[in-house]
């Protein structure tokens, strides 16, 4: 068995030369910079500072989860990254689907391109300037959005320093930004959908309200409910990118969620903690794995399609 | 074929046409909002409180003052040399990587996918991966190789590619194998060819990735050598003292930086447009 594999190999290795030539730098590469940050990942168990290095650092064990897990912060964190998650999956997630489904609905070709064509368009500016476009327009002497509600009687002010008002522009700068994106996925599926189940609600006599509760949703039920399971799976996952474009001071109490502060304690902060940014990071990691694997079972047990 | 409406289609069909034509221009707007402020005289902008329909006292000033701005200028040169390299380089390295793990006489195969995958589900906190750049030598006054070599490959869109390669005849390599062609030729007259579309799709990610990237330039990048992006960050961020007050002042300057970094990408767009729906479903193909 072990000759004949050493065979195998010596031959495979003759008649693959070139791929052996490809792959070895890959794998090399992914073990200099993706094992090996991984790996690195255990300074949540240290005293961690990168001039002391792990052999001197002192071990923590699980302090810092303790720490965090039982701070004031937690809490609040908890509570911010559910709100962002949930507004993405209750109000994103649908306004998408009901966009594909009123763009479904149009039968003059030229509008519905150029509809879409339009809401395509945010996607392709960055983040960047999208979220200083916010603050541009927030800002209360020339920002856009106070000149609109000037223009209906309104006052002015700082739109973005009032708490009440962050997670509203957090999340329709998201809609703005992704509508029209997400709708392509959507709208295959909608295409999908037989052309004879139409006709033949048609002879049946049912409108097209009545086709599109019958014949239109159902059709795209499958991919409605395995984007939603994932959608759930991802609830803890909610990146620090945009925030940190768009947060500041004065709304923290309701902007900070577990990303975030992980930023701030390890590479965006002033005093460096990295064994407790680890740490958050690891529990919300751990947390997010198992949110997936229980959404993939969820998924593969209602609709039979399933992430593995 | 034309079918008749009930009155309660037709008063749907109005509302519906009504409420998408309203939803084009609420996404349209504040980017035409900007294109006018950009392209309005700076004085009378900056006068103006009304939300603008159309630039006034149309003047190139912002643009060309802007041009003018030695940061601004050199981020646009550095994102452009990022934009090139990294997409060449992360197509380089995606089909080096996916090709051999998509031949199935390869005994490599199973033991790297599963090695690779893996990395698809858990990787390094932040600061692990970035303390592991600096340890490699990866510091800003590195320049630009910085985000080439430690983001050569990207797991999810490799993996893409490798499906596509999977997705040729199988018969088509191995008689080209059999006829004596190498592996490398394979890639050539026959990956590349035949995977065109997909190639397409990802060289199109791999661009607006590179070209909107900010995060990680403003760790490994010096402020001299800084991409469009982290410039344009520091910039416009109403709470930067980092601009003589004569470009505070004028909120068409800000505007007019907003035009230049996203024309590159948005002129893209007519070229690309007519690989949306595959670069969405290639993905949703794995989800």
């Amino acid at each position: 068995m072990n000759k004949s594999f050493g065979r195998r190999l010596g031959r495979d290795l003759k008649y693959n030369t070139a791929l052996y030539v490809m792959i070895i730098p890959v794998i090399v590469w992914y073990f200099i910079f993706v094992y090996k940050p991984l790996f690195g990942t255990i300074m949540a168990f240290f005293d961690y500072s990168p001039v002391r290095g792990y052999e001197k650092s002192t071990w923590v064990g699980l302090e810092y989860f303790v720490t965090y897990l039982g701070g004031r912060n937690f809490p609040k964190h908890l509570r911010n990254t559910l709100v962002h998650s949930a507004c993405t999956l209750f109000i994103g997630f649908p306004s998408a689907v009901v966009l594909a489904l009123l763009l479904n609905e149009v039968r003059v070709k030229w509008f519905k391109k150029t509809i879409q064509t339009l809401t395509y368009l945010p996607h392709f500016v960055s983040l960047v300037v999208c979220m200083q476009l916010v603050k541009q327009f927030c800002m209360t002497d020339t920002g856009l959005f106070n000149d609109i509600i000037v223009m209906f009687g309104g006052e002015r002010s700082s739109l973005l320093q009032n708490p009440s008002l962050y997670m509203p522009i957090y999340v329709l700068s998201g809609i703005w930004k992704e509508i029209g994106w997400s709708t392509i996925i959507y709208l295959a599926a909608l295409s999908a959908v037989d052309e004879q189940l139409y006709e033949a609600a048609r002879l049946d006599g049912a409108g097209r309200l009545k086709q599109a509760i019958h014949v239109t949703l159902p059709g795209i039920m499958p991919t409605l409910v395995i984007r939603f399971i994932m959608n759930v799976g991802t609830i803890m996952a909610v990146g620090y990118e945009k925030s940190l474009l768009l947060y500041n001071d004065s709304v923290m109490e309701v902007a900070d969620i577990i990303s975030t502060y992980m930023y701030r304690m390890g590479i965006g902060g002033q005093i460096k903690m990295y064994g407790l940014s680890a740490a958050v990071d690891l529990f919300n990691a751990l947390v997010n794995v198992m949110l997936v694997i229980l959404a993939n079972k969820l998924s593969r047990k209602l609709t039979e399609n399933s992430l593995w | 074929m034309r079918i008749k409406r009930t009155p309660g289609e037709w008063i749907f069909d109005t509302c519906n046409y009504a409420f998408l034509a309203f939803l084009g221009i609420v996404c349209l707007y504040p980017l035409w909002y900007v294109f006018c402020a950009a392209f309005s005289d700076p004085i009378s902008l900056a006068a103006t409180d009304d939300p603008l329909l159309l630039p006034i006292n149309f003047s190139f000033e912002s643009v060309i003052y802007v041009m003018q701005n030695d940061r601004i200028w050199s981020g646009f040169i550095q994102s452009t040399r990022l934009l090139v390299y990294g997409t060449l380089w992360n197509m380089f390295c995606t089909i080096i990587c996916a090709y051999p793990l998509s031949r199935r006489d390869f005994m490599l195969r199973r033991p790297v996918m599963l090695m690779i995958t893996f990395t698809m589900f858990i990787g390094g906190t932040l600061s692990a991966v970035y303390l592991n750049m600096q340890e490699l030598g990866f510091t800003p006054e590195r320049g630009l190789i910085n985000l080439l070599i430690p983001f050569s490959i990207g797991t999810y869109n490799m993996v893409i590619m490798r499906t596509a390669i999977e997705g040729m005849p199988e018969s088509l390599v191995e008689a080209a194998r059999i006829d004596g062609a190498g592996h490398l030729r394979v890639i050539w007259n026959l990956v590349l060819p035949l995977t065109k579309a997909t190639i397409a799709v990802l060289a199109m990610f791999f661009a607006v990735a590179h070209w909107n990237n900010w995060f990680w330039p403003t760790y490994l990048l010096n402020r001299k050598d800084q991409v469009l992006a982290v410039v344009l960050n520091q910039l416009l961020d109403p709470s930067s003292f980092e601009l003589d007050p004569s470009f505070m002042k004028l909120e068409g300057m800000k505007h007019a930086a907003v035009v230049i970094s996203s024309a590159p990408i948005l002129c893209m767009y007519p070229f690309v447009q007519k690989y949306f729906t595959k670069g969405v479903m290639i993905g949703a193909v794995k989800q």
